[in-house]
């Protein structure tokens, strides 16, 4: 374990601790701005993820159209077949229902590594000064960057969040990250798709609450990461979702209600709202239409949305 | 197009079958769902267990199996989220490394030896101690000097006879920082002849004075900075890291007063007559009349102070993690500062002579002049100086983070020798028994030959087996005390050759 913890510090936490010291000097020595630009260029790094994490997101969304005519086939009649088909569905736009985790477990050992650095190069204490001593290379710039500037705006990067700022904006932006990567709850009808969606739902919630709950405790130099990330993240969806990018599925709360008996026609309940500017979007109104009336115009588009899903 | 839409799903529905998908048997199929009753079930593994064919009780545990995989795979990511918490732990705190500090008072001698966050009085060459700070039992800790004095004053304002007073005041005199005694007192101001104006006001004041006592002496954190001890001996100043400032009686262990001087403090007191001077987080120097705790002026540097200033003929020399060193005048105005250095500086400067010794953390000592502050020379090593130097007969004695301890000469900045000590060193060496005694980061102490910098003839490496960054101290003679990691007090006899310490446990 000891020897996996000098591997660790010696490969992640001493380059990572350097190189942020570093660009801290370049700015004058302000740790906070440091740690804004690693997380951008982790955010770069992480992008080929992040990509196949949108494109599954759109895919989901393009199939929503062919989910719902498979249940208005099957339903009823043969829920056995209906799973299957959604299955195969969800495999052939290539959607995983739990993929946006992979990134996450991917930046792990980023989030440990920059805890430690957080706490070497800001820490409180002069004990932990006399160890970065010896973390630090024999670069001139970054040997003798220090002090550095543990404040950045109204915090104290080294400490926990003692205003609740960060907290709330790292739960808030994760949740709304979160809220855009996940489909918007469809009117389940096999249990496969309820447990997709319940696991869904749990994620939406547990996860903003677990990060807000532990930006409290650790240093706020982490919690400006993880508020950067997820702000980063937002906008990049939003540049590469363009114009498919849902702010009104942000107001959706909860999952909707099990489908009612024989009312196919209202399986588009969970998407009440509908701005008229939408209508003219190529995704969007294929499922108005397919609400109204199932006419073969919507289901050319459909396949048009899932190719493009797929790209 | 009607037909390509059905045509769609059926295709996959192919695919499924060949597939077999999430431990389903393509074969496998629900004939007991009817279009009539089965949109009116809750959909589920539930309903599907309801299911009368036995066979099927088979497909659906194994189908409930499949379904239970996502929920697991959540909390499979929830549960190693939740070791990177545990792996994150708390941020290490502050420990402390203040050391040990022989003082004479009323010709007793005393240890005052500073572990974490305690400060312990032993008798010299004993474990015996004779207080403790903070004290044990804080019910029993008398209320600051300062605090009785004031609440003593109110008292005298009263419009009651003289023995009435007196009766208060012997209250007062008990008055400790928790326990009952703060009810007596009240009780007593209650039956009192006081006025009701007076009753309450004075009733404030022990609140308060109670309230602020008890918080100062909460958890002080840890003790870094130099205990300062004024001409008599007989107070202490202890800088915690906290940001509370005490001042303590060293016979009894009694606090005199204490202030909250709005930051840590991580260097020391340095002691001028009356007046004490601090050092804080917060950029500031503070002058202190150590007999009232009045705050006389502060002096506002561009980064934290952490280092003890030094006093030298009523100039005042500070460093500071700006990367300056300031001479100030007695009344707090600046009258220059070396700033010429490429990084911060934490190490208390030493006055020789005519110049200043200082090190940094760009890796140089320097020797600036103390009249104008100009550089005389500096001196490159390969990591930072944290410890003061000791300068002796025209010869630097430095030593580095790089775990090397340098003769410098004092007055060209030339190298004499250097030794290597195998670790950092960041307690500051010291000069006694005619070597140099130095203590390493492991542990390690040598006695160095002034001369050669080699270790003393006959001396042996004293491993002390843990972690060492207090200053060592000296009594000006051959005794030289260590505090490690550990709650025990080192003593050396460094007379002649380096031998095995004395140790002495502290009192739990």
């Amino acid at each position: 374990m000891d020897q996996l913890g000098l591997l660790f510090h010696l490969l992640l936490v001493d380059p990572m601790t350097n190189v942020l010291v570093a660009v801290a000097r370049v700015f004058g020595g302000n740790f906070g701005v440091a740690i804004i630009v690693f997380t951008l260029v982790m955010k770069l790094v992480t992008w080929p993820l992040t990509a196949s994490q949108y494109k599954q997101s759109r895919a989901m969304q393009a199939i929503q159209p062919q989910m719902q005519e498979l249940q208005k086939k099957y339903k009823g009649k043969d829920p056995k077949k209906l799973q299957q088909e959604t299955m195969a569905l969800y495999r052939e736009a290539g959607v995983n229902p739990v993929g946006c985790i992979i990134p996450m477990l991917v930046q792990m050992p980023i989030w440990i590594a920059l805890y430690q650095v957080i706490n070497l190069s800001l820490g409180d204490t002069p004990e932990s000064l006399v160890t970065l001593s010896h973390r630090l290379y024999a670069i001139p710039y970054v040997h003798e960057a220090v002090p550095l500037n543990n404040g950045f705006l109204l915090w104290n990067l080294g400490k926990s969040d003692k205003t609740y700022i960060l907290p709330f904006l790292v739960a808030a932006s994760m949740y709304v990250q979160q809220k855009l990567i996940t489909p918007a709850p469809t009117a389940a009808s096999t249990p496969q798709q309820q447990q997709q969606q319940q696991t869904a739902q749990m994620m939406l919630w547990m996860m903003p609450l677990m990060f807000g709950f532990w930006t409290l405790t650790v240093p706020a130099g982490l919690g400006l990461y993880w508020a950067v990330s997820n702000i980063a993240g937002i906008i990049l969806q939003y540049l590469y979702m363009g114009r498919k990018f849902q702010w009104k599925s942000l107001l959706q709360f909860s999952p909707p209600a099990p489908a009612p008996a024989l009312t196919g026609r209202k399986l588009d309940k969970p998407r009440p709202v509908r701005d008229p500017r939408e209508e003219d979007n190529e995704a969007d109104p294929e499922e108005v239409v397919d609400v109204t009336s199932p006419s073969p115009q919507s289901t050319r588009r459909n396949r048009n949305g899932k190719r493009r899903g797929k790209r | 197009m009607k037909l390509s839409r059905k045509s769609t799903p059926t295709t996959h529905a192919h695919n499924v079958s060949r597939e077999t998908i999430a431990g389903i048997p393509p074969g496998s199929n629900h004939r007991n769902s009817t279009p009539s009753e089965s949109p009116r079930r809750p959909a589920g593994p539930l309903t599907v267990a309801r299911g009368e064919d036995p066979s099927h009780t088979n497909n659906v545990s194994r189908e409930t199996i499949g379904l239970r995989r996502r929920p697991i795979l959540a909390i499979t990511f929830l549960a190693a989220l939740a070791l990177f918490a545990a792996a994150c732990g708390a941020p290490p705190g502050p420990v402390g490394w203040a050391g040990a500090l022989p003082i004479k008072v009323d010709g007793q001698d005393l240890i005052l030896v500073s572990h974490k966050s305690h400060l312990y009085a032993l008798k010299k060459g004993s474990s015996i101690g004779e207080w403790q700070f903070p004290p044990k039992d804080k019910n029993a800790y008398p209320v600051s000097i300062e605090s009785s004095q004031k609440i003593d004053d109110q008292i005298d304002q009263f419009a009651l006879d003289d023995s009435a007073k007196s009766d208060l005041k012997r209250k007062v005199a008990d008055l400790t920082v928790a326990g009952p005694t703060a009810g007596v007192l009240k009780d007593a101001i209650d039956a009192s002849g006081a006025t009701e104006v007076e009753k309450s006001s004075i009733k404030k004041s022990i609140d308060s004075a109670l309230a602020f006592e008890k918080n100062a002496l909460n958890k002080p954190k840890a003790l870094y900075g130099d205990t300062g001890i004024s001409p008599d001996g007989k107070t202490a100043y202890v800088p915690t890291f906290r940001g509370m400032l005490f001042a303590l009686d060293t016979i009894t262990g009694n606090v005199l007063w204490v202030r909250d001087v709005g930051a840590e403090m991580v260097g020391g007191v340095a002691v001028n007559g009356d007046t004490i001077y601090v050092g804080t987080k917060a950029n500031r120097l503070f002058a202190i009349n150590g007999e009232t705790g009045e705050r006389l002026w502060a002096f506002t540097t561009r980064g934290e102070v952490w280092a003890t200033p030094t006093v030298d003929n009523g100039t005042i020399y500070a460093t500071s993690l700006d990367g300056a060193l300031y001479a100030i005048d007695q009344s707090g105005k600046q009258k220059w500062a070396f700033t010429n250095v490429g990084s911060g500086i934490a190490a208390r400067p030493v006055i020789v002579g005519d110049a200043v010794y200082v090190g940094a953390f760009d890796n140089k000592l320097y020797s600036v002049k103390k009249s104008d502050g100009t550089l005389n020379w500096s001196f490159k090593a390969s990591n930072w100086f944290w410890a003061a130097p000791a300068v002796q007969e025209g010869v630097v004695y430095a030593a580095s983070l790089d775990g090397k301890v340098y003769a410098v000469d004092a007055s060209t900045g030339d190298e004499k020798w250097s030794f290597d000590a195998g670790d950092a060193v960041r307690a500051a060496p010291v000069i006694a028994g005619d070597g140099l005694v130095v203590g390493a980061k492991n542990g390690s102490l040598y006695k160095l030959d002034l001369a050669t910098g080699q270790p003393v003839d006959g001396s042996e490496v004293v491993d002390l087996g843990h972690k060492l960054l207090a200053n060592l101290t000296t009594d000006g003679d051959s005794t030289v005390y260590v505090v490690a990691s550990t709650a025990v007090l080192y003593v050396l006899d460094v007379s002649g050759a380096l031998t095995a310490p004395g140790s002495y446990p502290l009192p739990q």
